[in-house]
């Protein structure tokens, strides 16, 4: 004679209910709460207050980067203006700001800027080791395609403490402290006995436990952020900011749920809390440490990137080679090409050593890409393994999306590389046409010079490739939750 | 036997030290028979050995690059032809910082320093090519290097293996009986103390010493050898403070705490907080407290600053008042006049106010770094970690200190190129405006550039105050444990 | 009211319980005796399903506990060795919440009041933090909370060890109540004395068997001290 089925659900509820409000009352017993709220709000206080001065340096930079610029340009069209009016005349072919040549390769180059993202305070991401401009010029691309920005690299190796890395490394271990013993404990202090002589399902019990710990870290964890992103003054309202902030917060929970999850998985194995924070702390070193050490290594074996040091040389070669058969060219070209005759701006033994330079440049440039061609190939292929490699810790998957979102990943960083790249060819060829022309520059010209403008992805493909991350986060959080659902059925109660 | 004779007399208590061996033969026993050391262990031992390998293996790859790269750079400046030697100053040669041969136990901040300078005219050029930009963001998560074990890995598994060392006696009972038996709490301590030491030694010193060993195969050229041993004992010194800090650190707070589950916890917090959250929470405090200037500030303020120089400008006024210093000097009036070659004397004068110019700027960029530095390793009184990184940087000559160490000398020899250059100018170029150029002679003549590591009494110079630091920090923990130990009751 | 079928518990090389045949019928208290590891306690375990057996059955009222631990659960109450309770928390809103617990409903403070003094515990400790309680004083909780449910079989796990004569005896008259209420009660303990004044029927355990089975009326005191020593310590001599 079983029991009406229905009856079952609304006991399960109520446990559920009643647990939940049993937490609440032995968290408040103990002032765990405050505590856990304070050191949550320490936390990422001080994490956005770092991402938001380090996005204010940014952006300072950048601001100084166009300053800079716009010092030199103006220096350059006083020259101009001066020399019309007959006040200026240039000393030497560098210091005529009609030359097209001197004024590509120096005095115009520009800054091409990759602007921040509206998240760009919650990751700082690869942001220190890629500046956030690249002076472009007419020169061969290696000239400027990897200069670093300044900075101590003691800091970079340490890190920054950031919102990203209080959630991918902190977190956790958060999550780990509060709930490695929401069973255990129970039973080493004999109430579990008690409790499960009643007609409860225990694993009722243990969801309550873990769900009213993912309220107590999850509340605070979104309305602080929230609240001090928007009271530091994170630009995240604007532009697409909304949406992302809206994944942001999706990918975090699910990080946050498949945490919860393995703590829930280890729980169902029985263990005693000691074993229980052991085997959840070595999981968090498995997932946090190991599994992406052994990844990058893994990704430098396979696509080592070959040495720079021999780069540096062999392009010095390409160069000394180039120049030698610029030359030769040069010669000929003075013969095909009757110089366009510009009213004296450019002499001709200026014109000459203008069109050398610019022929050598030429021939180089094929040569310099292919050799940078070879490290770049190495690198995307690293980027592509590391990829599908990172669905093997949730860690790198998140800090990975986290990063996009805040848009400092090595993604977008090799996006902006490529759209340099484009934009590095427009104005060679801009300046090197006028160059070979021999056509001086003017004002007019001064306000057509090619401009970088960076192509933002849109909302749409970025959230295209942040799904998978979602189903690579909530797929083993599901697998562990059927395992614990599972496991904690037969949950030891009275330890032999 | 002499127990039976003695029958009448009390049984003769153990002398202590015979104490302490017997209680340190027990806990190594156990500890050997511990399966959480078994696996763990293992695991840290295979992970050793394997950043080992890969470290030397990168080690030895990255000198024989750099090494040949340094050789074809110095073959290129040699085949220049003839030319103006300005131009070949121009022109210039690359340096490249050889792998120090301890950097495979301590890679620091190779990773994140650019590997190549040019040594060009006029300018002391950064160092490009920072080795991070060449992998993805997968190894801002760490390196999987010998250090990262030391450092990291090993002060866990001290933690693993003692959090109850105390507590677990206690709840047992077993800590009852060895109080009423007449040790004392002290004892205990020590004994664990060297099972711990010992259990320690096993894992770590036999990498040690096959470390030491390595370096019998280390490239001698810019190496002094006997120097390196000598870094890698005071490297491995301050790693056995900090590890034996911890054990005493894990000892007694098993000591302290009611039940081994809150020895763990605490333990584990001090571990993370230790490891993972304070090397970069003072970084950041550091970062604030002496910015780093931005590149565009830095070249900016160098170009600022440059415009008191002269450079080929001839209307300066610094250049007209250089000249007529020159012709007062040589009693003439008119430069033409001068037995020197002007031009190249105006240049090597230009030079000269450049390298005024260079020693400040860097000198104060390199100044926020060491200051940044200063700050981080201040931590160290607290958490360990942030005076063993540097120490242990230090020792592997892989710290920011020897970076620019090694950028100075690079300086130093791109200086010796632009002297060599203008005096032979100042002597052989005519006056009168005419062309001159040399030939390779001119090139040879200048010496390939070596760099040797500074000798590590010179490093201990700054560092003596890391290794302080852990021996405060290790002294202050050695007392909290006596002390809590003292305190020890069997409930 | 309870029922072992051949029920079994082995693990890997040590048999625990050995195809115990037992029934426990409403309104009678049925005493298990035996030596520590005689599985008394692995009998209580495998009734409340916190551990499950390899072969057998124990059922509940016809309800087999392996097959429908909820079900079962709803008609037993549970008394272990010591009751374990939350510290941090006070007598009633302990039994608030294990009352809640086994009945899905929220009773009112001054019913749960009630209990706790029927149970025997003094009215001014019951809002006080469980904490401070010595080991009498929560095993009256306990008994409070297996009152509360009303349930209609009892398991005790050694119920009175570590309590003071007078405490001891406050049970047996609480158990004797239970009794004529028809509650079915099954007690394992160490103390003879409590099992030949209170229980029905006492079953004496050795290795995994139930090695005997009497009525308590049968024997008298000495005869029972002679036989539980026989069974526990003569056999193994043998």
């Amino acid at each position: 004679m079983s029991m009406p089925a229905p009856t079952d659900r609304p006991v399960a509820v109520s446990l559920f209910r009643d647990a939940f409000a049993l937490e609440r009352r032995l968290f408040r017993a103990e002032r765990l709460m405050p505590v856990i709220v304070a050191m949550l709000f320490c936390a990422i206080a001080y994490a956005i207050a770092n991402g938001v001065a380090w996005q204010d340096r940014q952006n300072t930079l950048l601001a100084s980067a166009q300053l800079e610029e716009r010092a030199r340009l103006d220096e350059q069209l006083g020259k101009l203006a001066d020399m019309q009016e007959g006040r200026y005349t240039p000393p030497s072919a560098f210091q005529n700001p009609r030359s097209p040549l001197w004024v590509g390769l120096r005095h115009a180059a520009t800054y091409a800027a990759l602007p921040p993202s509206p998240l760009a305070v919650s990751a700082i991401g690869q942001s220190d080791l890629n500046p956030p401009y690249v002076l472009v010029s007419a020169d061969t691309r290696e000239s400027f395609a990897l200069n670093d920005e300044i900075e101590n690299p003691g800091n970079l190796l340490a890190g920054r403490f950031d919102l990203s890395f209080f959630i991918v490394f902190l977190l956790p271990l958060v999550i780990v402290s509060l709930s490695y013993n929401v069973l255990s404990s129970e039973r080493e202090q004999g109430t579990l006995a008690m409790v499960a002589s009643n007609p409860v399902r225990i694993a009722v019990l243990m969801w309550a436990k873990l769900g009213y710990r993912a309220g107590l870290v999850l509340l605070p964890l979104v309305a602080f952020t929230l609240l001090l992103l928007l009271s530091m003054g994170a630009p995240v309202l604007q532009a697409d900011g909304p949406l992302r902030l809206l994944v942001w917060l999706l990918v975090v929970l699910a990080y946050v749920g498949f945490w919860f999850a393995v703590t829930a998985a280890v729980t169902s194995l029985g263990k005693g809390s000691a074993q229980n924070a052991l085997i959840l702390v070595s999981t968090w070193i498995v997932l946090v440490l190991v599994v992406p050490t052994l990844g990058s290594v893994a990704v430098e074996l396979a696509y080592p990137v070959p040495s720079r040091a021999e780069m540096i040389n062999t392009l010095r070669e390409v160069k000394n080679d180039s120049a030698r058969e610029a030359d030769a060219n040069a010669a000929r070209y003075a013969i095909e090409h009757e110089s366009a005759d510009n009213g004296g701006a450019v002499s001709e033994k200026d014109y000459k050593t203008a069109s050398q330079r610019v022929m050598m440049v030429k021939l180089a440039s094929d040569r310099i890409a292919a050799t940078m061609a070879v490290h770049e190939r190495q690198i995307a292929s690293q980027r592509d393994t590391t990829a599908w490699l990172r669905f093997l810790s949730p860690a790198v998957l998140l800090q990975d999306t986290l990063n996009e979102i805040a848009g400092t990943s090595d993604r977008r960083y090799a996006d902006f590389a490529r759209q340099v790249d484009d934009f590095h060819r427009s104005w060679q060829g801009y300046f090197n046409d006028r160059v070979l022309a021999n056509r001086p520059l003017d004002a007019a010209d001064y306000a057509q010079f090619p401009r970088f403008a960076y192509q933002p992805e849109s909302a749409g493909v970025l959230i295209g490739r942040i799904l998978p991350t979602l189903l690579g986060l909530l797929l083993p959080m599901l697998v562990l939750v059927v395992v614990a659902s599972r496991g904690v059925a037969r949950y030891p109660v009275d330890a032999r | 036997m002499s127990a039976i004779t003695e029958t009448a007399a009390p049984v003769p208590a153990l002398p202590p030290a015979g104490m302490v061996a017997t209680i340190a033969g027990k806990e190594f026993t156990e500890l050997l028979r511990d399966a959480r050391l078994k696996w763990a262990g293992g695991l840290i031992a295979v992970l050793m050995l394997t950043a080992l390998l890969l470290g030397w293996q990168q080690q030895q790859q990255l000198d024989r690059e750099r090494a040949a790269a340094s050789h074809t750079s110095y073959q290129q400046w040699l085949g220049q032809g003839e030319k103006n030697p300005h131009s070949a100053a121009h022109y210039g040669q690359y340096a490249f910082k050889p792998a120090s041969p301890l950097s495979f136990l301590d890679p620091g901040i190779n990773p994140y320093v650019g590997s190549a300078v040019w040594m060009e005219a006029h300018k002391q050029n950064e160092f490009r090519f920072r080795p991070a930009r060449d992998a993805t963001s997968l190894r801002r998560f760490g390196d999987l290097s010998i250090n990262f074990v030391w450092q990291v890995l090993s002060p866990l598994l001290i933690v693993l293996i003692t959090f109850n060392a105390f507590t677990g006696e206690r709840e047992r009972g077993t800590l009852r009986q060895l109080l009423s038996v007449g040790v004392q709490p002290a004892q205990l301590l020590v004994g664990k103390m060297t099972a711990i030491s010992a259990l320690l030694a096993i894992l770590l010193v036999p990498p040690m010493l096959m470390a030491m060993a390595m370096l019998f195969f280390v490239d001698e050229h810019h190496v002094d050898s006997l120097d390196i041993l000598g870094r890698s004992g005071l490297m491995f010194i301050g790693y056995a403070v900090y590890l034996a800090g911890f054990a005493l650190l894990s000892l007694g707070v098993s000591a302290a705490c009611g039940s081994s589950r809150k020895a763990l916890i605490v333990l584990l917090a001090f571990w993370v907080l230790n490891c993972f959250v304070a090397p970069r929470a003072i970084t950041d405090v550091a970062a604030r407290l002496a910015p780093t200037p931005s590149a565009v500030q830095f070249q900016s303020a160098l170009t600022q600053a440059k415009k008191a120089n002269f450079g080929h400008d001839e209307k300066h006024p610094a250049f007209i008042a250089f000249r007529d210093s020159v012709l007062a000097r040589y009693g003439v009036s008119r430069v033409e006049d001068l037995p020197v070659n002007f031009r190249a004397l105006s240049l090597n004068e230009d030079d000269e106010r450049g390298y005024r110019i260079y020693d400040e700027h860097y000198g104060r960029l390199w100044a926020i770094y060491l200051e940044q530095e200063r700050i981080r390793s201040l931590a160290g009184v607290l958490f360990p970690m942030a005076a063993l990184q540097p120490w242990s940087m230090a020792m592997a000559g892989t710290d920011i200190a020897q970076q620019n160490d090694f950028a100075t000398a690079a300086e130093r020899y791109r200086r010796e190129i632009q002297k060599a250059m203008a005096a032979d100018m100042i002597r052989n170029r005519p006056n009168d405006g005419s062309d001159y150029v040399a030939g390779p002679e001119l090139w040879a003549s200048i010496a390939p550039f070596e760099y040797r590591l500074p000798q590590a009494a010179s490093v201990l110079g700054n560092q003596w105050r890391n290794l302080l630091l852990l021996l405060v920090w290790a002294a202050m923990i050695g007392g909290f444990a006596l002390t809590v130990v003292r305190r020890l009751r069997p409930t | 009211m309870l029922e072992a079928n051949d029920l079994t518990k082995r693990y890997d090389q040590h048999l625990a319980l050995d195809r115990l045949n037992l029934k426990v019928a409403p309104g009678e208290i049925f005493c298990l005796l035996g030596g520590n590891g005689a599985g008394k306690t692995t009998t209580i375990n495998l009734f409340l399903n916190f551990i499950q057996p390899t072969s057998g059955t124990a059922t509940v009222n016809g309800i087999d506990v392996a097959a429908r631990p909820l079900e079962a659960k709803r008609q037993i109450a549970y008394i272990p060795e010591t009751v374990m309770l939350y510290g941090s928390l006070s007598g009633i809103e302990n039994l608030e919440y294990f009352s809640k617990l086994a009945l899905g409903v929220k009773r009112p403070r001054a019913e749960l009041l009630d209990l706790l003094v029927q149970a025997g515990l003094a009215p001014d400790a019951a809002p006080r933090r469980v904490e401070g309680y010595s080991k009498g004083m929560r095993q009256k909780v306990g008994i409070a909370i297996a009152m509360a449910r009303n349930a209609r079989a009892l398991l005790l796990d050694e119920p009175t060890s570590g309590l003071d004569p007078q405490a001891a005896n406050e049970f047996a008259r609480l158990l004797e109540q239970m009794k004529h209420r028809g509650v079915a009660i099954l007690m394992t303990t160490h103390d003879l004395f409590l099992a030949k004044q209170t229980g029905t029927r006492v079953g004496i355990m050795q290795r995994g068997v139930l090695a005997a089975m009497f009525g308590t009326d049968t024997v008298d005191h000495t005869e029972l001290e002679r036989i539980y020593l026989d069974l526990s310590y003569g056999k193994k001599a043998a």
